[in-house]
């Protein structure tokens, strides 16, 4: 592994598989490519210097075209910090298909988005976002491209996406791991509950702790395995989270890259998954999640990790950053007023893995950028 | 001109203005009387008010008669806002909330800020729940010749959901899913 | 040139059929739109069947039979009487409703006489004026656009500022008329709109006064 001085425009190579990781400090996105020009974007965050999502950012900046090249948009998600600037992704990338967690196929989901669509809020939520994912949909439904308008609705061993040699330079294949049937019933009730009742005042949508509807991933390129952990976390009911998944898995095979799951957090580790799942000392990347009382990933979730593999690769430090400097006045009337401050959206950390799956052996290159660091 | 734009003319100037009409209201105390047609107001709490409509006086213009002017208000005190920031709370404890506060002219910065709850008005204090939305607006406050440094956090009044309001996201969200079609096994990607 | 917003006022007014008797603030305060300790210290002007004028530290609202009308007196309000507005008229919807006016009043600051004699100079060229008139100056300025009637339109009003001295007034108005009296629809143009109104009177201000070196 070696952390290169090298621009991060460079593309990569039409036989060359890349796997790019974005997080700064608050969201998180996966740019991934699976060769001769084609890619998959999964989750979203925007780049709040460029103020446009982190994706289109970076693909541009390599000169890609989002609009041809990007052949699937994941949403593993719809917690504001997985969707951010999600609409603009799916706007952009015109031929992509969408894909998203099946527990979001209902009608409880849409009039969720319908009611938190209002304007009246300045700001826009996770379930804003998606109700302008869902009018992008219904404008390709109604368009000339009718047949890829249609989402993919991701549940346990659902195949997102598969190539092989006669089409594609290599043999892929995408499947999601996860929501169980049993994690969907139960999504299914909590999206019901989160809808408002009369009277009640108007608020901002602030997303529960649902974390078993989203989608985990297994990526098989080739030989070699990819596991993005999404934040599936474990769960009491063993049809669902983690153990669901491992009750599945094909035992000989092991990811030699793994995303670690809600960033790092305690609820998320499973040392079953880290033993079943992925190869020995494999490379481990993650997004830091700087909200909150305790930020993740802490020292003791870095710790616990290293019991697995020394390659952890995060976007950022995850403790926030000093917020900016504003007027005088204005900065003394906040310090009169606050407790704590900081600033949990902040550079775009990015972590970049590029192999050949063809070579003989895996040696990928890694590099950090924009205040990635390996965690040590 | 727009009927609901409120830009005020000069005082000082002496043509006739179509939406510069003095009314003249002589309030009543209790113990007068009125020949003319009186409105009270009944409340509770309040005493009986009483206007002698016959006291107003409208000057007559030349032309089709206009809406009654609309008489500013002049507070004594001045505002100038400095920095606005909205916010939502995340999380409230005992005597703290933790709140995600974004600049209205840079959305996308997120801070992230904890406060005592004694930021708010007490009877404000109920309203500090996770998703309440509020303002928070700083600056300075001119008042009686002396400049102050403003801070106010002051919760959103957003209107209840309303039945109606319910159903028709209900309505719109059938709609939507007709309209898309969707069944649970389309074809994945390739 | 330099100046700065000193004054900075917005209003809605709201063109209907209305019921002035009715709004008051303790009526405001029962329907949960108000507090208790606003309504109380609310200062009430008049109340009658034709009109109806109050004020609280942060708004004052004057209601006529085919008029409402609330004003925020500084900007740390301006989102309060949209709150108040959204929540009234939510409640009162069946109340015919023709048109709705988004209003932003500002009261710019000038570094000096020759600085805003060059702005009024810029916006009404007075050559023409000389003619014979001996000293013309600029009154007061309003430009609509679109230039017909139309149902939305946007209205700017310059004119010499009445509350600062050496002060220019810059008002916005954006007009939209609502079809069939429908308040929903009202309601919807108000809250999709209401922060743009504000925001982009600032910036027209600001465009305009820039145009002076």
């Amino acid at each position: 592994m070696t952390n290169l001085d090298g621009k991060s425009t460079t593309p990569p190579e039409s036989n060359q598989i890349e796997l790019s990781i974005f997080g700064p400090g608050i969201g998180e996105c996966i740019v991934l490519h699976l060769g001769n020009n084609k890619w998959v974007v999964i989750d979203s965050c925007k780049d709040k210097s460029a103020g446009i999502p982190a994706a289109i950012k970076y693909l541009k900046e390599l000169q890609v075209n989002p609009s041809s090249s990007v052949k699937l948009f994941i949403v593993t998600h719809w917690d504001d910090d997985h969707i951010g600037g999600a609409s603009e992704i799916l706007a952009e990338c015109s031929n992509a298909r969408f894909c998203c967690s099946c527990a979001l196929l209902s009608k409880e989901f849409l009039k969720l988005t319908e009611i938190y669509s209002e304007r009246s809020l300045m700001i826009s939520s996770g379930a804003d976002e998606f109700w302008r994912i869902f009018q992008i949909l219904l404008e390709r439904r109604e368009g000339s491209r009718k047949q890829s308008a249609g989402p993919v609705w991701a549940k346990a061993d659902t195949v997102l996406l598969e190539t092989n040699k006669e089409s594609h330079c290599f043999d892929v294949k995408i499947r999601a791991l996860s929501p169980s049937d049993g994690a969907l019933t139960l999504a299914f009730n909590e999206i019901a509950q989160l809808i408002p009742n009369e009277n009640v005042p108007r608020r901002r949508a602030v997303a529960q702790k649902s974390n078993h509807v989203s989608v985990a991933l297994w990526i098989t390129i080739e030989k070699a395995h990819i596991l993005l952990g999404a934040d599936l976390e474990n769960h009491p009911n063993q049809n669902i989270g983690w153990q669901a998944v491992l009750f599945k898995h094909d035992r000989s095979q092991q990811a030699a890259i793994v995303k670690v799951p809600h960033h790092g957090s305690f609820d998320a580790y499973s040392s079953e998954m880290w033993n079943v799942m992925a190869v020995s000392d494999p490379i481990a990347l993650l997004t830091p999640f700087a909200s909150g009382v305790k930020p993740l990933p802490s020292q003791s979730d870095v710790k616990r990790i290293q019991r697995h593999t020394s390659q952890i690769f995060c976007t950022g430090r995850g403790i926030g950053w000093h917020p900016i400097r504003r007027n005088p006045a204005v900065e003394r009337s906040i310090r009169e007023t606050v407790r704590t401050r900081r600033l949990i959206h902040g550079p775009m950390g990015h972590v970049r893995v590029r192999y050949y799956p063809n070579a003989k052996s895996f040696t990928p290159t890694i590099e950090t950028f924009k205040g990635a660091l390996l965690l040590k | 001109m727009n009927r609901t734009s409120l830009a005020t003319h000069d005082q000082f100037s002496t043509a006739v203005n179509l939406e510069e009409f003095p009314i003249e209201i002589k309030l009543l105390n209790s113990e007068e009387t009125s020949p003319s047609s009186e409105a009270t107001i009944p409340s509770a709490e309040m005493p009986s008010l009483r206007v002698n409509t016959s006291v107003v006086k409208l000057r007559q213009p030349t032309l089709i008669p206009p809406p009654k002017p609309f008489i500013p208000h002049k507070p004594s005190q001045r505002f100038k806002l400095l920095q606005r920031f909205e916010g939502t709370i995340i999380e409230v404890s005992e005597d703290e909330c933790r709140a995600h506060i974004r600049d209205t002219q840079d959305p996308d910065s997120i801070e992230e800020i904890t406060f005592s709850l004694e930021e708010f008005f007490e009877t404000d204090r109920k309203f500090a729940v996770k998703g309440a939305v509020f303002n928070w607006y700083l600056g300075y406050e001119d008042r009686s010749g002396q400049r102050y440094r403003a801070s106010a956090i002051i919760f959103r009044r957003l209107p209840v959901w309303t039945k109606k309001d319910l159903e028709k996201a209900k309505q719109e969200a059938q709609l939507l899913f007709d309209k898309l079609g969707w069944e649970i096994n389309d074809t994945p990607g390739k | 040139m330099n100046y700065s917003l000193e004054i900075d006022e917005a209003a809605i007014v709201i063109l209907g059929s209305f019921n002035p008797a009715l709004f008051h603030p303790f009526w405001f305060n029962a329907k949960g739109l108000i507090k208790p300790e606003e309504a109380e210290a609310s200062k009430i002007e008049v109340t009658h069947p034709t009109l109806s004028v109050f004020s609280m530290d942060w708004c004052k609202v004057q209601v006529e039979l085919e008029r409402f009308i609330i004003q925020a007196t500084n900007p740390f309000h301006f989102d309060q009487i949209l709150d108040l507005v959204l929540g009234t008229f939510t409640l009162l919807e069946s109340v015919p409703v023709k048109a709705l006016g988004m209003n932003r009043m500002m009261h710019f600051k000038v570094e000096s006489r020759e600085k805003m004699d060059a702005f009024g100079d810029m916006i009404a060229p007075k050559e023409i004026w000389k003619n014979f008139m001996k000293d013309p100056g600029l009154s007061h300025l309003i430009m609509v656009d679109p230039r017909d009637k139309a149902k939305e339109s946007t209205q700017i009003t310059i004119q010499r500022s009445n509350r600062l001295e050496l002060g220019i007034f810059i008002a916005i108005n954006d007009h939209h008329d609502i079809d069939n009296n429908k308040i929903d629809d009202m309601l919807t143009i108000l809250k999709n709109s209401w922060q743009i109104s504000l925001s982009k009177g600032e910036e027209k201000a600001q465009l305009l006064l820039n145009k002076v070196k």
